[in-house]
Parts: structure tokens; sequence; C-alpha cells
């Protein structure tokens, strides 16, 4: 075993020295990644930065139409008016952030509400709690700058005190022995506000609104976001990077006359190429775990469990080590297995989700992909992110990326052997 | 120590190496000498386990099959080809190979410093071998066969594409392993390498073994006469009885006793201005089991 290790290391050290193969497996991918995640629905624009917010308004008042239209002038929100049941569901598939609900009586909160503001529900993923706590700031803000706006308004004012004398007994806020107070300060506001006098905004003892949030559980079978897709794509393209650089490696040892050194020494044929598979398969799960781990740090990507995601990472990368070895014995020199594991990679990319979304894809091809390792990787790789697999779920991807893995490497070292001597 | 016997092998249509038998004697340098194609690199594959012989076998003191991982252990090869990894450094790829050996921890790095020491590059073990001249690899090529400390070294061409200074150091490096007591089996197509290094010479073509013994039996067997050539300070008066041919005052005389020769031209009755023996090479013998030159 120690053979196979020290024969792996010096192949995962070669890689890591050689910076044009470094770019294919790493650099390309995660440019890949970035950009096509930004293009079809990121960043920039109306696209990861703005918070998609359903609005259900209920209470249709003065007030709330306002607080409505402060929400939608945000640039922070993309709102937009919705149904409660479509609202629901569009949160529970991720389409939506969240949904808020300015429930019947939310106009009729006073600007002297005692200790209670006006009612706002809200629905949101529990997990998705920096997005909960900017949503209810931006919920306040909006709120208080419909108060203020109401302020400016002396007819809106003189509404509002009539509310807030009404209210100020039977909410029981303000102390007996101080209502008198607290009633002679709203006739001087009412005062003031008859005048005519410049208004200003400001004055009493002003609420913010009482946010009631509601969890609603992501489904998990829609991507989040667009990253969430070209992540496992790019993973694919870094794979391929990888699996090439590595059955050129092998070539080039039979070339420049390693390989034979490496049989001359104590050490088996098959222990060679269980080394050189070790290699290609460290550096492949190496690779898919980076990758991931900058998804999940920089494009908030998103795993169902760490199981699944192992097993997945796991099964693709045995899979892709197969491959490497059939790749491996297509052609003599380095220049034509490079060439033939480019070209046939990229077809089997073509029609397995590499380059088109499965998720866009027509069903004729969808029907096609099922002969693409590739299909089967992406698969478990979004089973593992975004689709949310069970293990049994899993099963099937995983199974199939083992079968792929375990034929193409029999395949490729007998070809191994038989050309090897 | 090692012998091989009856080792057959093809590729193909082609007869690569047809029947050939020897055996090394501890201790020493055994030369195959033979053209390009004449079945030499094969020899040594076989030899040393690479490649399985169509037919024969390979023992290893007195055991058969030299492919065996004990035997591998004994045997060193440094091939024709530099096969050394470019983006390793010196110190690396002595490390590597020695590990795959079995060398670990301290031993094995006593041996990288003993093969560095040895290649003489100590002071570029850092570097990566793709920084290093010609000269540098041939010497890391022999060093990362020797860091394992074999019991018999296989050398394939070990000075194709060396400069003759570099070649001279790897001359001295060969004579200094023969002295500590290895055993070395050297494939060549230079016949002064052969006549400088080897022991004992097999002379090798078109897959066939045709000649083995010293260098000096292989002349005395095989080799032509010496040819003497002298010029005199003027014409000799009986030109006869000296023998070989005249022409003005060059006499050209083929022998295979020169020495002999001299007292005949000391007694030609006119003095000598130069005299030069040309010994047969094994060029020569060659060109007698062959029919045609080494170089063709």
């Amino acid at each position: 075993m120690r053979t196979i290790v020290t024969m792996a290391l010096k192949d995962v050290k070669l890689l890591c020295r050689d910076r044009g193969a470094l770019v294919w497996v790493l650099g390309f991918p995660l440019v890949m990644a970035v950009l096509f995640g930004a293009i079809f629905g990121g960043m920039g624009g109306d696209g990861f930065s703005k918070m998609s917010v359903a609005l259900i308004d209920r209470d249709q008042s003065e007030l709330s139409r306002s607080f409505v239209a402060e929400l939608r002038k945000s640039s922070a929100l993309n709102a937009y008016d919705s149904g409660f049941t479509q609202a629901r569901d569009a949160v529970r598939t991720g389409k939506t952030v969240a949904f808020v609900v300015l429930p019947k009586g939310f106009g009729e909160s006073s600007l002297w509400s005692g200790s209670r503001g006006p009612d706002l529900e809200t629905g949101i993923d529990p997990s998705r709690k920096a997005e909960a706590a900017y949503l209810q700031g931006l919920l306040a803000q909006a709120y208080f700058a419909c108060m203020s706006e109401q302020m400016r308004d002396p007819a809106k004012m003189h509404k509002q005190v009539a509310r807030a004398r009404a209210q100020i007994s039977p909410l029981g806020a303000v102390a007996s022995g101080q209502q008198q107070d607290v009633l002679a300060l709203l006739s001087a506001i009412d005062r003031y506000y008859s005048s005519g006098a410049a208004p200003v905004a400001g004055g009493g003892e002003m609420r913010g609104p009482n946010i009631k949030s509601t969890p609603v559980f992501w489904q998990q079978n829609l991507p989040k976001s667009a990253y969430e897709i070209s992540f496992p794509q790019a993973i694919i393209w870094a794979l391929i990077g990888a699996i090439t650089t590595f059955s050129i490696s092998l070539v080039r040892e039979r070339t420049r006359g390693t390989l034979l050194r490496l049989k001359a020494a104590p050490i088996s044929l098959s222990q060679i190429l269980a080394g050189k598979g070790l290699a290609c398969f460290l550096t492949c799960a190496g690779v898919m775990a980076l990758l991931l781990s900058l998804g999940a740090a920089a494009f908030h990507i998103r795993f169902v469990s760490p199981l699944t995601l192992a097993a997945a990472l796991c099964c693709t990368a045995f899979s892709f080590v197969g491959l490497m070895m059939l790749l491996s014995v297509l052609g003599k020199t380095e220049e034509s297995v490079g060439s033939a594991g480019w070209g046939i990679m990229m077809i089997l990319s073509m029609f397995g989700g590499g380059m088109v979304p499965m998720i866009a894809m027509p069903k004729w091809m969808l029907s096609l992909s099922v002969f693409s390792p590739i299909r089967w990787a992406i698969l478990a790789l979004e089973g593992a992110i975004w689709r949310g697999f069970s293990p049994q779920e899993m099963l099937q991807p995983c199974l199939v990326l083992l079968g792929v893995g375990l034929v193409t490497f029999y395949a490729g070292t007998r070809v191994l052997r038989a050309t090897a001597g | 120590m090692l012998k091989a016997i009856g080792l057959t092998k093809s590729f193909g249509e082609t007869v690569a190496v047809r029947d050939v038998s020897f055996a090394l004697e501890r201790g020493e340098i055994f030369g195959l000498l033979g053209p390009n194609g004449a079945g030499k690199t094969t020899t040594i594959h076989m030899l040393t386990g690479v490649l399985k012989p169509d037919a024969g076998e390979v023992c290893l003191d007195g055991c058969p099959d030299s492919g065996r991982p004990e035997a591998r252990r004994l045997q060193g090869l440094a091939p024709q080809a530099l096969a050394l990894y470019e983006h390793l450094t010196a110190e690396e790829n002595l490390a590597f190979f020695g590990g795959l050996y079995g060398l670990s921890g301290a031993r094995l790095k006593e041996r990288v410093h003993w093969g560095l020491n040895f290649a003489g590059l100590t002071d570029r073990r850092h570097s990566r071998t793709h920084t290093f001249s010609g000269g540098m690899l041939r010497r890391l090529n022999l060093a990362c066969a020797l860091v394992h400390e074999p019991e018999i070294l296989f050398l394939d061409e070990p000075t194709a594409g060396v400069d003759p200074q570099s070649r001279n150091h790897l001359f001295e490096c060969i004579e200094a392993l023969r002295a500590e007591g290895l055993t070395v089996l050297y494939t060549t197509h230079y016949m002064e390498e052969a006549e400088r290094l080897c022991d004992r010479v097999a002379v090798m073509d078109e897959g066939r073994l045709l000649a083995l013994d010293t260098v000096e039996g292989l002349l005395q067997r095989y080799g032509a006469e010496s040819i003497v050539t002298a010029e005199f300070l003027g014409v000799p008066s009986n030109p006869a009885a000296l023998g070989g041919s005249l022409e003005g005052c060059r006499l050209t005389l083929a022998t295979d006793r020169p020495l002999e020769a001299l007292p005949k031209l000391a007694s030609a009755g006119v003095g000598l201005k130069s005299l030069h023996v040309e010994r047969p090479t094994l060029e020569s013998v060659f060109l007698k089991l062959t029919g045609r030159s080494l170089r063709d």
C-alpha cells in the first residue's frame, strides 16, 4: 500500500506543479461556474442581489397601500402582489425568498399605539436567518418612511390623532394619571396641524410594525440560484480536465520511459495502475470538495446532507478514475490521447448536462442522456445540492457511476496490461 | 550470478532476440555490443523482468524468474531514455525511486544524499530536472538506478547524447562502481566504450549473439592482423626481405606479431623516420563476424 501511496503522491505533486493542467482542472471550471451562474440569474441588476418578496395586502387601507408602495420603492426588494396560497408555494419551491401579509386592521394602527405596533406576518424558510433579519429591517424602514409621509399631511395627521385618542383608553397603555397629559399633547398636535404651520416629522412614542414570522419550509426541489446548477456543471469540466491530464500522464510514463523504470521496480503493474488511479481519485475528490466549498462560501450553495454529498463525491470520483483508465489507452501518444479524451468527454458532456443544464434539456436529449456518465454524475451532485435526494434516491445515480467506473477501469487496465507487456 | 538461457523474443513477425545465452560473473562489467536494432535493449528488458521471454529463462543467483520482487530489489536499471520526472527535483526523483524499492526514513535520506553526491548534483538538489543539462540528466538517471544499492546494474546505452566531458565522468563513475564490486551489464554500439570498460563483451547482431569473450580474446579470435606502417629516411635496398608493400619510402605491413617485425625494419639499411602500429579493434571483429561495419 505504501508503494501505491508513494506513486499517487508523486502524481498529485506533478499535477500541482503543472500550471497549465491546473488551469484546466481548477481555474477554468471556477470561472465557468461564476460566469454561467451570473449569466443565468446570479448577480447584478435584478438578479441575486434583489430579494424577491410576495405581498398580500388584506387590509387595502390607505396606510397599507402606502406601505406596499414604500416596499416597492426599495432597491433591495423585488416586491410583487400575490395571493396567499401562491405566495406560500413560491416560498416553498424557492422561487421567492419570503412573503409578507398585511392583515386586516393594519391601517388602523396609529401614531400612538402604546406598546404594540401594527401587525405584519412574514413567511420565510427558517434556515434563511440572514434574509429574514434583513427583511425585518426593510419592513421597519418602509413602515417608518410611510409614517413620516403621513406626518407631512395635516389631514392624515388629524385622522391619526383621532385614532390615537380613541385607542389610548382601551389599550390601557398609558397610566390613568397620565391620560390627561397625553390627551392634552394630542390636542396640541391636532392644533399644530390645524394652524397651517409647516408640518414636521416625528412626535409621540412611535412603534414599529409588530412582525410575526411564519416558518415556510423550502422544499428544495428547485435550485435556489443559478450557481447551484453552474457549480455541478463546472465540477464536471474540472473532472474532465483532471482525467484528461492523468490519462496523458499515463501515456507520458510510457513515452518518456518512466513506466519502464517503474516496471523494473519490485512492484506489480496492478500497483502502478492503482497508484495512478488513487492519484486521480484524490484529485477528483479534492477538486470537487474545493469547488463546492467555494460555491458554498461565496454563492450560498447548500447541501442536503453530508452523507449523500460524500456518496455523490466518492462515486463520481470513482467513475471518472475508470474513464481516465479507458481514455489513456485510446492513443499511443500524448497528443492523440489528449485530443481523443477531450473529444469524447465533450460529447458525453453535451448529452449529459455538462453544457446544457438537465433542467433545460429537451425531452429527446434527456432520454439520450441516460447513456452518458456525465448525466449521472450531475444528477448525483445536484441530488446532494438542491434536488434533496434521500439516501434511497441517491442510490440509483451512485450505482450507475460505480458500474461505469468498474467497467471502464477494467477495460482500460486490460488494454494497458496487454500493451505494456 | 545472472544467467540468460536461450532467450527468445518476437514482436509480431519480427524476431528481436533469438536464442541468446550467456552468464554474468559477479563483479564484472559485461558488455553487449551491437548496432541499433541488434536486440540489446530487448535482452536487457527480459533480464530485468520487464519483458517476458517467448522462450528461455533468466536465473538470478540460481533462481529462475528475474521478475520476482526479491530479484528486482537486487537489480538497478538505467534505461536508454532519461526516465526521470522533469517536474520533480533531483532530490525528489531519487527519493521517489528509492521509495519504490522500500527505502524510507533515515536510510532513504542517506541514500538520496549518496545519490546526489554520486551524480555531482548536491548543489542542484532542489532544482527541477527540466533545468538540467544532458550530462546532469544522465548522471541522475544512473544515480536513480543505484539509489537502492543493487547488486547488478543494467546500463542501456548510458552515453547516448552525452558530450565527451560528461562521458568521461560517467566512465569514471562506472569504473568506481566496479571497484566497489558491483556487477554491470552495459550495452553500447560504441566499440571504444566496450574496449575501455568491459571485462567481457558479447557481440550481437539481428537478435543473435555472435561471439562472447574478453576484448583481447575477441581480437585474437576475430580481429584482423595489426597494421605496421614504417616511413624510412630513404628507399630500402632489399624491400623483398621486409615483406609488405613499399610505396616510395613508406612500407605497410600486416602482421599478427608487430614486435617481431621490428628487427627486420631495423636491418633495412636506411634509418626510420616514423613507425606506427595499428592494432585491430572490435570494429574489425564486428566486420569479420557480420561482413559489415558496426556503424552501418
